[in-house]
């Protein structure tokens, strides 16, 4: 199966060969072989859990190999520590930034950086060596006169001068010490100069809670370029970027790859594997499947090696029927503790019948939008209007609490973006879960668990969920599963509006299409389905409608079936750059944390 | 790998989460850590003794318990009494309110018994007493602990800090109130002439046993099948999740810490009428802090906190009777329980996590790069086995 074409005859910088890690009992890489060459960029696709970021993660130092060797430009090394791969000049830029948010770029590259060595004794030996190399002096205008000889050390004033020079050694190492860690600023020339050399468009004086998501990646690659670093290892650098910004991102790496350097980039986005690589690396179920040249691929190739089989890559879209307005949201406003404007007048209609697709940038607003309609978040201004089916009497949704709002009447489903940390209790098993939403129902003490039994095994059979029992801790789940779980429960309570959050975030290929199956089987039931996406192309696919936000503001609400991503990638930077830094520069740093826990 | 091992720059072991252990090796790992502790506290007596202690140990150890009815009688009752605290802090830890402050809670409980005592002894008939007792005890461990849940619910201020500091106001109106009572300035409370409990088949202690028994069953029940139990779970597993479903996270709090308040002020009240029949600054012994150990051993499941309030109770009781037949002073027994407590706690790391050595096996042959996979799975065997 295994099939590596080699580049054209480059010199190899990373080889690893053989290797394994597991984690109890999940292998998360076995028997890997992989091979990096100077001078190129390296796509590692695979689907989530695949085990690239795992494989990476062993040649940054985070991880110790269970098995295998690693190979650096030919000799083998152990990788023990970060500290280890900077030493063997390889640097890693994690998906979630490491960053102290209130240090300067400058500060947050320079941070951790060792000192040169400087040993008093080396410089010793070096300096009466010096001294006592003989230098020939000719000082006759005779030419016939002998040349003579002369070392520094023999004369007394040589003599003085060298025991001084040496007496001050350890001031000397004391004063590069202070300059070293009282005055690092000093560096910021260097670090500057290496920032121009690859055309970076930073202000790295910025502290970095001021920085926005792509200027924050930036901060971390120019810093793993500052401590030398030949091999680049990004893991999901696009996943946070408008197609602009990706667009900036891969010319800098081109730069970098013109420079020599090696770069490998752990992704699962099949369009930007073509525009980007060099070759392409497949993994799947943490094992390597093939190294293909991309000049050599095609996406449908690509995705056959990832997933194991062939699968059809097409969202259906059906013309919308029976639409009327169901949910009338009118000028949200909202401002967060930390005072910053989250949702400034947002206004839209979601119908029945149809896809509402909701697009910008990470920390834009989306999340507090959902929470508001909810009712977990009470707006400082603005109208929620819910018109029922068959033309009930409308609802104001404002300043309800969930609660509440299910008291009226209203079937509200929402499948939030923390499947684990709000939509589930990840320490309680499938059947407990389910009953998240119905436990109130029937008896006024004891819990009724057979009722949210029957609904748990339909929802594994139904959706498919792999798990070993019902009783299962759903934290034990993997990624996709939870999603079916959640979603599965969310649409048994047979919505008549469905909010989804980022639902197939960190799923794979197949469950990823499961989900939007679903959306789609809701929006036929004639219910209002409200989708909060990031991937644009499966946006522009899915949704009949996609309103783009930015900075809490509505910047444009665009029709899905004529809509292109560059259309939508410009209505999500639409705001002025002042504004933009209030609304994803902090909001997504917390919003990463959360993620993380 | 073979480079590497060569080069000797492997890290010696490195430490790898464990998934899913089977029961009986997670149950094999903790009766160890417990057989492990009484090794070493054998060995400790054995040099505290000279060697003689070593054999002794275990054979006090066990007379301390079971050597008179009156010895099995009283570790029953320490058991009961250490249960119930441990009951009252299980909601309040099941929803991550982390109330460290049971000792107060438990020495107000009692307060209000003695109250009672002092100024309606005599006055009315002992069984209505005992019932306004079981009221006001009550009313008085609900109050000590509602006001940090209700702090915590309103301002989220830090419940641990709070239900701390409650612990010393609660120690000095004891005292405030021991001194108004005696006359003499002793500051000694004696003992009470009303509100005993009643005796069963002649003996003290029963009544509070079977009342704690009675509890235990109804708490296990209360979390695991009533609403109230759910509700509390999904509170101190996500209060995010909490709110997405709806439910009032204030409410659930206060809810819950009035059920710990009434339990703390019910062990205030079997501490007075059913085992001490006085009350002191320090008649709590610490149980309020050793309480939360327990509780947490136990998984804050009521069956398992009996379980590991016998084998505490076993294990103070036990040393406290060696020390005294060996001579071996007051902190004998701290030492011993700090033993058992610190392997038993110590040994969760091992049944989470495994140690994988360095392996040495693998200098003997090269044929290592082209058969990995073997290696993997006799590793594996290996540490199972």
């Amino acid at each position: 199966m295994e099939k590596t074409y080699a580049a054209s005859g480059k010199p190899v910088a990373i080889r690893m060969q053989g290797v394994s890690k597991s984690f109890g009992e999940v292998v998360a890489n076995k028997d890997v072989n992989l091979t990096v060459y100077e001078g190129e960029i390296l796509s590692l696709l695979g689907e989530n859990g695949s085990g690239k970021t795992t494989l990476m993660n062993m040649l940054s130092g985070i991880y110790f190999p269970d098995e295998g060797e690693i190979f650096v430009k030919g000799k083998p090394v152990v990788i023990r520590s970060p500290r280890d791969a900077y030493h063997n000049r390889i640097g890693m830029v994690h998906q979630h930034f490491k960053l102290v948010d209130l240090f300067t770029g400058i500060d947050n590259i320079i941070l951790g950086e060792e000192m040169p060595k400087f040993s008093v004794r080396d410089n010793a030996r070096a300096m009466k060596e010096e001294a006592h190399a003989a230098r020939y002096v000719v000082d006759s205008d005779d030419s016939s006169a002998p040349v003579k000889t002369v070392r520094d050390d023999e004369t007394a004033k040589g003599k003085a001068k060298l025991a001084a020079k040496i007496a001050a050694l350890p001031l000397v190492k004391f004063f590069k010490r202070c300059k070293f860690n009282w005055l690092p600023r000093s560096r910021g020339g260097r670090v500057r100069a290496v920032a121009e050399k690859y055309g970076f468009d930073i202000n790295l004086n910025q502290k970095v809670y001021d920085m926005s998501v792509s200027e924050k990646q930036t901060v971390e690659i120019i810093k793993v370029l500052y401590r030398g670093a030949d091999i680049l290892i990004l893991d999901e650098p696009t996943a946070v970027l408008t197609p602009q910004e990706t667009e900036k991102l891969f010319d800098v790496l081109r730069a970098m790859r013109e420079d020599g350097k090696s770069i490998i980039i752990i992704t699962h986005k099949l369009n930007e594997v073509m525009e980007i690589s060099d070759r392409v690396a497949v993994l799947r179920k943490g094992e390597h499947i093939a190294t293909v040249n991309t000049a050599d691929a095609t996406i449908p190739m690509l995705t056959e090696l990832m997933v194991g089989h062939k699968t059809e890559l097409n969202i259906e879209r059906d013309a919308p029927e029976g639409v009327e307005d169901r949910l009338v949201v009118e000028g949200l406003s909202f401002t967060d503790r930390e005072g910053v404007k989250k949702m400034d007048g947002v206004s839209f209609t979601a119908r029945s019948g149809e896809i509402l697709g909701i697009a910008g940038i990470a920390g834009s607003g989306q999340r507090e939008l959902l929470e508001t309609i909810a009712g977990l978040i009470r707006p400082e201004s603005g109208a929620i209007t819910y018109l029922p089916p068959e033309g009930g009497k409308p609802e104001n949704l404002v300043r309800k609490s969930p609660e509440q709002i299910r008291e009226l009447g209203v079937r509200l489903s929402f499948v939030p973006e923390d499947r684990l940390g709000m939509g589930l209790v990840g320490n309680m098993d499938i059947i407990d879960n389910m009953m998240l939403r119905s436990y109130r129902r029937g008896n006024f003490i004891f819990l009724d668990r057979k009722n949210p039994k029957h609904l748990a095994e339909d929802i594994i059979r139904d959706l498919e969920v792999v798990t070993p029992s019902s009783h299962t801790p759903v934290r034990r789940l993997s990624g996709g599963n939870v999603q079916k779980v959640l979603v599965g429960r969310e649409i048994a309570a047979a919505p008549t509006v469905l909010m989804a959050a980022y639902p197939v975030r960190g799923l794979d290929i197949n469950s990823s299409y499961t989900i939007y199956r679903l959306l789609n089987e809701q929006k036929k039931r004639g219910v209002a389905v409200i989708y909060v996406g990031e991937d644009l192309d499966v946006l522009v696919e899915l949704c009949d409608r996609i309103m783009v936000i930015c900075a809490g503001q509505v910047t444009g609400i665009v029709d899905g079936k004529t809509a292109t991503k560059e259309e939508i990638g410009l209505l999500m930077t639409l705001i002025s750059d002042e504004h933009k830094h209030d609304a994803d520069g902090k909001h997504t740093a917390k919003e990463e944390d959360k993620d993380e826990a | 790998m073979k480079l590497n091992a060569k080069s000797g720059r492997e890290p010696l072991f490195h430490i790898t989460k464990r998934t899913d252990v089977p029961k009986w090796l997670a149950w094999t790992i903790r009766v160890g850590a417990v057989v492990v502790a009484l090794l070493i506290g054998a060995i400790v007596t054995g040099g505290l003794t000279g060697g003689s202690g070593f054999g002794l140990f275990f054979k006090d150890l066990f007379l301390g318990v079971f050597g008179t009815p009156r010895r099995i009688l009283n570790f029953f009752q320490n058991t009961a009494m250490m249960l119930i605290i441990a009951l009252a802090l299980a909601p309040a830890f099941k929803m991550k309110f982390w109330n460290i402050g049971a000792e107060g809670q438990v020495l107000m409980g009692g307060l209000g018994c003695v109250v009672c005592i002092q100024y309606l002894g005599g006055k009315i008939p002992e069984g209505a007493l005992i019932f306004i007792m079981f009221l006001v005890s009550m009313a008085f461990g609900v109050g000590w602990t509602v006001i940090p849940a209700i702090f915590k619910a309103q301002w989220n201020t830090n419940e641990t800090l709070f239900t701390l500091m409650m612990n010393y106001i609660a120690m000095q109106l004891v005292a405030v109130c021991i001194y108004i009572w005696v006359p003499s300035g002793s500051a000694v409370l004696g003992v009470l002439p009303y509100g005993h409990f009643p005796q069963i088949g002649g003996y003290n202690y029963i009544l509070n046993i079977i009342l704690v028994t009675v509890i235990m069953a109804v708490l296990f029940v209360y979390f695991r099948f009533s609403k109230h139990g759910y509700e509390l779970t999904v509170v101190g597993e996500s209060v995010n999740t909490a709110k997405y479903v709806g439910i009032n996270v204030k409410r659930v709090i206060i809810r819950t810490m009035i059920l710990s308040g009434v339990l703390c002020g019910f062990a205030g009240l079997l501490l007075v009428a059913g085992t001490n029949y006085t009350l002191a600054t320090d008649s709590v012994q610490g149980r309020g802090f050793t309480a939360i150990l327990v509780a947490w051993l136990g998984k804050f499941n009521p069956f398992l906190m009996g379980g590991t309030s016998l084998l505490y109770v076993f294990i103070d009781q036990g040393s406290t009777q060696t020390a005294t037949d060996l001579g071996l002073g007051g902190y004998y027994a701290d030492i011993i329980t700090g033993i058992f407590f610190f392997l038993v706690i110590a040994c969760e790391f091992f049944i989470n996590y495994k140690i994988k050595f360095r392996s040495f096996r693998k200098k003997q042959g090269d044929v290592l790069p082209e058969t990995p996979v073997e290696n993997t799975e006799k590793s594996a065997e290996e540490v199972t086995a």
